[in-house]
């Protein structure tokens, strides 16, 4: 059991009397790259929402690094934790958007380097190093004083990567990060994605580009209608694809 | 120069009470935003000087009765910071709403808590929304303060019209008044795009 990173019990999200999704279960190792599929309304950016306490959840349990998040009980209820320990239980996640969502009246660097002095109170020196130091790393060296709006896409995208793995996350989200991305720039960030796989970052992906998820997972997790359809190895998922809800599914791609 | 200090106070306690309404206004929950909505909808929709009438006549009264006396200089920076307050507090409340929702949940990601998401990811952009209509707000004010003459302010206008009576340039008072308040709001406009270039990003 202590080899897992993340274990999510039986999870169920509801909106009102909308249900989203019920009964999920999912394990995530160390190291780790996990991707989620499904058709639009299966649950899949909701399921990262509520890993990153954005959501609140309805019944259920995340495990993240051995410790229970968002939810204790009190008196034998089911309870949120305040505010303050939710942000603090955040902070072990990282999560990127399909939006991108930088803040626009900060440089690259100051975006970057925010939580760092902010959250985890940093001298803004080290942060920068830090911070420098990543923006490197995703390849955007040059563009650390420019301001989001003078960034491409692609750029923004991976100025957002940094942003959430200066952080030091257990856990990195990526939620259709290149959904709104024009199609060439879209290589740039699933490189830079696939780097942090290589470098041993746990990861739980949702996306649309499957030859990505085949070619980066370590395991697969096709959602629909709410619930977790079917799990496996790449090869499983997209070659073997023994289900018929998934071999439908996939074949309005061009895998 | 009672122009001046009634345009400059209501501007300075406008702008610190609007930006407070307007952040209650956008946050607050609806019983506590309630109060709020009425007073600015109220303020906002009668005529400036049914405003300085009232603060003149009805809240000095009142107050008189429990011994504070309002000069009329008070009574008329208390009416035109009513106003701007109001004023602030809708440009406030629009500028935060309009500002995406993405940009809080990224804030939260990051382990911020809401009073800094608050500090340094929404407050530095709606002051760049703000500014502009905050200028005209600021020049609405000194205008407005021309209307003070009418509870016995002596300000410009009033002291225009007894130069007036005892002489026969009219035209020339009227034009020399028209021109000192043209300085005063173009310096506030000049202010205004100042401030408007360190907000903007």
């Amino acid at each position: 059991m202590t080899d897992l990173l993340l274990k999510i019990n039986n999870l169920k999200k509801w909106y009102g009397t909308n249900k989203v999704f019920e009964d999920v279960c999912l394990e995530v190792r160390p190291k780790e790259v996990v991707s989620i599929i499904g058709s639009s309304g299966s649950g899949k950016t909701t399921l990262l929402r509520c890993i990153i306490l954005l959501e609140e959840f309805q019944g259920g349990s995340i495990i993240l690094d051995g410790k229970e998040i968002g939810y204790h009980i009190v008196n034998g209820k089911r309870k949120r934790h305040s505010e303050k320990v939710i942000s603090s239980q955040r902070i072990l996640t990282g999560m990127v958007f399909q939006s991108f969502n930088l803040f626009p009246h900060l440089t690259a660097l100051k975006n970057v380097v925010l939580g760092l002095i902010k959250v985890k109170h940093m001298d803004k020196s080290e942060a920068e190093k830090i911070g420098i130091k990543l923006l490197e790393r995703v390849g955007l060296g040059e563009k650390i004083h420019s301001y989001p709006s003078k960034l491409s896409g692609g750029q923004q995208q991976r100025v957002a990567i940094a942003r959430a793995i200066a952080m030091n996350p257990k856990i990195m989200l990526f939620d259709e990060v290149t959904s709104a991305l024009d199609p060439e720039l879209i290589g740039e960030v699933l490189n830079v994605i696939k780097q942090l796989a290589e470098d041993g970052t746990t990861m739980l992906i949702v996306t649309h580009e499957m030859r990505f998820a085949y070619e980066v997972s370590d395991k697969v997790v096709f959602m629909d209608a709410g619930r977790i359809a079917d799990v496996g190895t790449p090869q499983e998922i997209f070659i073997e694809k023994k289900l018929p809800r998934l071999k439908e599914f996939l074949s309005t791609f061009n895998v | 120069m009672n122009m001046v200090t009634a345009t400059f106070f209501a501007i300075i306690i406008g702008t610190t009470l609007g930006i407070l309404f307007g952040f209650i206004l956008c946050y607050g929950n609806k019983y506590v935003k309630f109060p709020f909505r009425l007073y600015v909808d109220f303020i906002r929709g009668i005529p400036i000087l049914v405003t300085i009438f009232s603060i003149y006549y009805i809240l000095g009264f009142l107050l008189s009765r429990v011994g504070i006396n309002l000069t009329n200089l008070q009574s008329g920076i208390i009416a035109l910071s009513a106003l701007s307050t109001a004023q602030v507090a809708e440009i406030t409340r629009g500028a935060l709403q309009s500002i995406p929702k993405g940009q809080i949940e990224a804030g939260k990601t990051i382990g911020l808590s809401f009073d800094k998401i608050f500090v340094f990811i929404l407050f530095p952009q709606a002051i760049a929304q703000i500014i502009p209509p905050w200028i005209n707000t600021a020049t609405e004010m000194t205008k407005g303060s021309t209307l003070l003459s009418l509870i016995g302010v002596p300000e410009l206008l009033l002291t225009a019209h007894q130069l007036v009576a005892t002489n026969t340039r009219a035209l020339l008072y009227y034009m020399f008044i028209g021109l000192i308040f043209f300085l005063v709001n173009t310096l506030i406009q000049r202010f205004g795009k100042f401030l408007e270039k360190k907000a903007s990003f």
